[in-house]
């Protein structure tokens, strides 16, 4: 059974006013425990509408959302369902407010109704998971951190809940290469270790592509691909999408195979971008 | 968003979208002279109730959608009512066990309730149809003659047109907090009350911080592009208060107004 199974799922802004506007138009995606599911759109595709029905913060308009097999728009199941889906706001560190790093990841927790001695270790274990050492931070408060810390500090909030489903918007937007690498590796490592559920919607693609087993792609609110990434990537074709998306080497990818060139379009890392090239230069002897 | 906000801007290009912002704010003004003077009948609210309505309908704003919006203050309207029927003196209709109505509360309450309607229609039908940055470049030309007493209208209108400006984007910001916090836990619709305003910190120091931070980016902002206030400023459009404005101010003065003056008469 899916984790998470959204059927035709619509959702209408501001109905019944002149700012009306369709953000999500009959999506249908199923989501399976464990998966590491990436999305992946332009501005204004529908990406963080999607993920906000993911936790019962919003409802559909039309259509249906099923987290753990029950429905979101049922009160009384998605009052609790911020225990099982955690998610992470674009820009979380706007978020913070309490006056010491190891209070702000312990405030989901309190929550939860965990206790004291249950909560300190959990909090450290988090911190120590992003990338922070507990000793160090726990006592700072956040506002002494520099902005990529605090991210890690906003992002340990989340996963100190230990979600079934994580679920994160741009959580690199913005970060250095190494901030970045911290917070990706704490996934994929929680991914791993729980078998959590991590959706994903990111901007660097090159980056996403390596990370994920399945690609969801929006374009202005509707699904224009979805499925397994090797199949997404190989039946995207230059003309249908918008080829802003794609890195530049997979983009190449295509383009020789619009030449006609038997290439494989189906590839993820600029070292098998690379090969292919190679192997194509050999047999055409060039 | 969950909603429109009451009283927001709503593009078009009506009648009385057209209008100089001055006269839209004399006729607001005009509105809020007759909803607030002392010893106007029902029959005259009414009819002024009904007016607006008329000019709402011109505007093209919806009709519907602004009456909607008295939802919004029905506990205002409800808590004043409650206070004029109980609390005025006069001859008791129903007296029960201590607590009287009388009739000069219910009136009062009545004419109360079609008062504050007028002062909420009036104004939402000033802001509806009046974009924020004609509204305060009306309020500034308004106001300037009191430049020569060295108030500083231009900082004024600028700081009022900021705020409202920026109306929206709090609003915006606010609900974002909401529901990140509410992913982990915090619960701002039910449990006790002591918890529940502890939660409202969860959403106040973040939207203070976020906002102080705002301000402080946009003075930056304006600065390096060498705004600094003051005369020698300029406006991209200048407004033309034409013969078609001299007329709507003419039959909202009437309209309005008359009546006023015609009980300070007798």
């Amino acid at each position: 059974m899916p984790i998470i199974e959204t059927k035709d799922l619509t959702h209408v802004y501001l109905t019944g006013t002149p700012y009306e506007k369709k953000a999500l138009d009959k999506v249908s995606i199923s989501i399976n425990q464990g998966e590491f599911v990436g999305i992946i759109g332009g501005n204004g595709s529908g990406k963080s509408t999607l993920i906000q029905h993911f936790n019962g913060l919003l409802l559909p308009t039309s259509g249906s959302v099923l987290v753990g097999g029950e429905d979101t728009s049922v009160k009384r199941y998605s009052k609790e369902l911020w225990k099982k889906v955690g998610l992470v706001f674009q820009f979380p560190e706007q978020q913070i407010f309490k006056s010491t790093v190891f209070e702000e990841v312990a405030y989901g927790l309190k929550n939860m109704g965990m206790n004291l001695p249950e909560i300190k270790n959990r909090v450290e274990e988090t911190l120590a998971q992003v990338g922070l050492n507990p000793r160090e931070v726990a006592h700072l408060s956040p506002l002494s951190l520099s902005g990529g810390t605090r991210r890690q500090v906003a992002i340990a909030s989340i996963m100190a809940m230990r979600p079934a489903v994580l679920v994160l918007d741009e959580p690199t937007a913005g970060l250095d290469p190494s901030g970045c690498n911290h917070v990706i590796k704490a996934i994929k490592e929680m991914q791993q270790e729980y078998n959590t559920t991590v959706v994903m919607i990111s901007h660097y693609v090159s980056q996403l592509i390596l990370l994920v087993d399945k690609l969801v792609i929006l374009e202005q609110g509707r699904l224009m691909a979805w499925g397994n990434k090797r199949e997404v990537i190989q039946h995207m074709n230059s003309h249908n999408l918008s080829d802003l998306i794609l890195p530049d080497y997979l983009r190449l990818m295509h383009h020789l195979a619009d030449y006609g060139y038997q290439v494989n379009t189906g590839i993820f890392s600029v070292e098998e971008a690379a090969r292919e090239i190679g192997r194509i230069l050999k047999e055409s002897h060039l | 968003m969950k909603g429109m906000i009451t009283g927001q801007y709503i593009n078009g290009d009506s009648i009385i979208h057209r209008l100089d912002p001055r006269t839209k704010l004399l006729g607001c003004f005009a509105i809020i002279i007759a909803a607030a003077w002392p010893g106007q009948q029902i029959p005259i609210l009414l009819f002024n109730i009904g007016f607006i309505l008329l000019i709402i309908y011109l505007s093209q704003v919806g009709v519907v959608r602004v009456l909607r919006g008295l939802r919004t203050l029905r506990m205002l309207f409800l808590l004043t009512f409650i206070c004029q029927v109980f609390f005025t003196p006069g001859d008791s209709i129903w007296n029960w066990g201590g607590i009287a109505v009388s009739r000069q509360g219910i009136y009062l309450g009545i004419t109360t309730f079609l008062r504050l309607v007028i002062l909420y229609l009036g104004s939402s039908l000033l802001t509806m149809t009046t974009s924020t940055l004609k509204l305060t470049e009306g309020l500034e030309s308004l106001l300037s003659p009191l430049n020569y007493f060295r108030f500083p209208v231009h900082q004024s209108a600028m700081i009022i047109n900021i705020s409202l400006r920026f109306v929206p984007t709090i609003i915006e910001e606010a609900e974002v907090i909401t529901r990140a916090q509410k992913s982990r836990g915090a619960r701002f619709d039910s449990g006790p009350l002591a918890l529940r305003l502890k939660t409202v910190l969860a959403l106040m120091i973040p939207l203070l911080a976020a906002t102080l931070q705002r301000a402080t980016d946009l003075a930056l902002a304006m600065e390096s592009r060498c705004y600094a206030g003051g005369q020698s400023y300029s406006r991209e459009s200048s407004m033309v208060f034409t013969w078609k404005d001299g007329i709507a101010l003419g039959i909202l003065v009437t309209i309005f107004l008359l009546p006023v003056w015609y009980g300070y008469v007798n």
